[in-house]
């Protein structure tokens, strides 16, 4: 991205040359890939434009960079899918805020990128347009639920991705493919025009190979919206200068509970590896403990569920996409929309959503839930409060899996959020940054974790075992 | 441990307006009941007197309270169903 910036600065290479490069690329790859669901019919007329506002000097740092786009957040004029049959034909009217906001510093939009349905798995096989593929090894998930945004950025089909975690769906997948990927704190970028899963949860965040790409994403896209009340007004932050401060006198933990029984091997001696790169540079490493971590994804499932059982309640075949053909009367039209419109995981994170908040059971499962997660969100603010500036921990339990090796299980699948799920339920803001190659030549991603907008830290940890690890792309994607 | 049976699937179902076959609810009674058998770990945490605090902290911005021009009904209005 860094050497993209100047070549358009410089003008050796125009927008409308690098939008052309990247939908070759994608016309050559993404075949094999699977991870644009839809392209912007617009994209080369819009670095066009960026082209002449390079031209005139009113060019940004972003102006001109294509940039990938989730599904599940509008880009005005194109279909919105969700990757799910129920939103069929759906047009937004509008930009969410942060599309719009990278619009007004230059990017060009590419397209619409694949991910699980209603981002609603882990491995973007529950998309209803078929799963993508890894880009390091075509048999492996990219991850998930933002599987399409981290597949097309390490397969450089762009250089930049959007993405939404709400229990690790921008970092596992950007620890599957190799690639930075970044979520913000709760608050510090508008979910406007993000549709909506678990409310309390959801955040908009970066894809890049790079960490300066995901801060100049942030820098974009930060700060307060009025559209959306849950957006900080807090200054944003100096995230781009960020990256070249170092971590000399930062103290750096290991919570020992995510180095326990069911990580893989490579992946512990990876993230240990980047520990010692991060003491070499100057900061001072400490074992620490967070005890209820085995708790966390419990409580996640519990609380995602049940905001989404009531976020999905909008996609009734009246407002939006698809509708059944129903010859009864509302309610058969709302259930045979809704049954035929929705996916397998989709009805079963409904149903125990719905489980979890009824009559009868509310306090002994969304109730507790909601109580276990203050706790959590008390375990990480005591450390931080304690001096600890930055958490270092793996970002997934192994490398990428192969596809349909845990569909059948759902639990399992569940499990892959275990690093990356309690960032959530604290609102914290984390990066997956690759640290190494396994056995099996696939990415190990490391996730940093930082105090409440405290994404100056990430940048600036993230960066130095960048310098340390920076992967080659996948030979058979090189030029 | 809680059991869930068939009818409580089903109740669930309707309670979520989904209308499912009866293989895809037997499925889901056994994911669910696998499902709720592990969240019920949660049950050995003491929480004491913690209560669920925001997930953001006061004070929460408001947009001005300003008139927008509304877009035309051809633009926004949309057909709906007859159901009566």
């Amino acid at each position: 991205v860094v050497e993209l910036q100047r070549r358009l600065r410089d003008r050796e290479l125009s927008a409308v040359e690098l939008t052309r490069a990247c939908l070759q690329r994608i016309e050559r790859l993404d075949g094999t890939l699977h991870s644009f669901v839809r392209l912007n019919p617009r994209a080369e007329q819009e670095a066009a434009e960026a082209d002449r506002r390079l031209l005139s000097g009113r060019g940004g740092p972003l102006t001109g960079l294509p940039v990938a786009v989730k599904d599940n957040i509008h880009c005005a004029a194109i279909e919105t899918s969700c990757a799910s049959r129920i939103l069929d034909g759906f047009v937004p009217d509008r930009d969410a805020t942060a599309t719009a906001r990278l619009r007004q510093a230059g990017v060009v939009i590419l397209g619409k990128t694949n991910m699980d349905e209603f981002a609603m798995g882990s491995s973007t096989e529950t998309s209803c347009h078929g799963a993508t593929r890894n880009p390091w090894a075509v048999d492996r998930v990219a991850g998930g639920s933002s599987g399409g945004s981290a597949a097309a950025v390490a397969a450089g089909l762009a250089p930049l991705a959007l993405g939404s975690d709400t229990g690790g769906s921008v970092r596992q997948p950007a620890a599957f493919c190799g690639v930075v990927g970044l979520k913000p704190t709760y608050g510090r970028v508008s979910r406007s025009g993000l549709v909506a899963y678990g409310s309390s949860l959801d955040q908009i965040g970066a894809f890049s190979r790079e960490v300066a790409g995901a801060a100049e994403l942030l820098a974009r896209m930060a700060g307060a919206d009025g559209e959306d009340a849950t957006c900080s007004p807090r200054p944003t932050g100096e995230f781009v200068a960020a990256c070249d401060r170092g971590v000399a006198g930062l103290r750096v933990g290991l919570p020992r509970e995510y180095f326990g029984s069911g990580l893989d091997g490579a992946v512990d001696r990876a993230v240990r590896a980047a520990a010692a790169e991060l003491q070499r540079q100057g900061a001072a490493i400490q074992d620490v403990s967070l005890p209820l971590t085995r708790y966390a994804i419990p409580t996640y499932y519990l609380v995602a569920t049940a905001e989404a059982s009531s976020n999905l309640a909008r996609f009734d075949g009246v407002r939006y996409g698809q509708r059944a053909p129903s010859i009864g009367d509302w309610q058969d039209l709302y259930r045979s929309t809704r049954g035929r419109g929705f996916g397998e995981e989709v009805w079963r994170r409904i149903m125990l959503g719905t489980y979890a908040l009824s009559a009868g059971y509310y306090d002994q499962f969304y109730g507790k839930a909601q109580r276990v997660r203050e706790l959590l969100r008390r375990e990480f603010s005591n450390l931080f409060a304690g001096g600890i500036h930055l958490l270092l921990t793996p970002a997934a339990p192994t490398g990428a899996f192969r596809l349909g090796e845990k569909t059948g299980d759902p639990l399992s699948m569940y499990l892959s959020d275990i690093y990356t799920a309690t960032v959530n339920l604290a609102g914290l803001p984390a990066i997956s940054v690759p640290v190494g190659i396994d056995g099996d030549g696939l990415p190990i991603g490391g996730q940093l974790i930082a105090p409440a907008f405290g994404e100056e830290l990430l940048f600036s940890g993230a960066s130095v075992i960048e310098r340390a690890f920076r992967l080659a792309p996948p030979s058979w994607l090189q030029e | 441990m809680v059991r869930i049976d068939l009818e409580e699937v089903r109740r669930m179902a309707k309670l979520a307006a989904l209308e499912l076959e009866p293989q895809a609810l037997e499925a889901l009674r056994t994911d669910l009941q696998r499902i709720l058998d592990y969240v019920s770990l949660l049950a050995e945490v003491e929480t004491g007197a913690a209560l669920p605090s925001e997930p953001v902290q006061p004070p929460v911005p408001l947009r001005p309270d300003e008139p927008r021009v509304p877009r035309s009904r051809s633009e926004y209005f949309f057909k709906v169903p007859r159901v009566i």
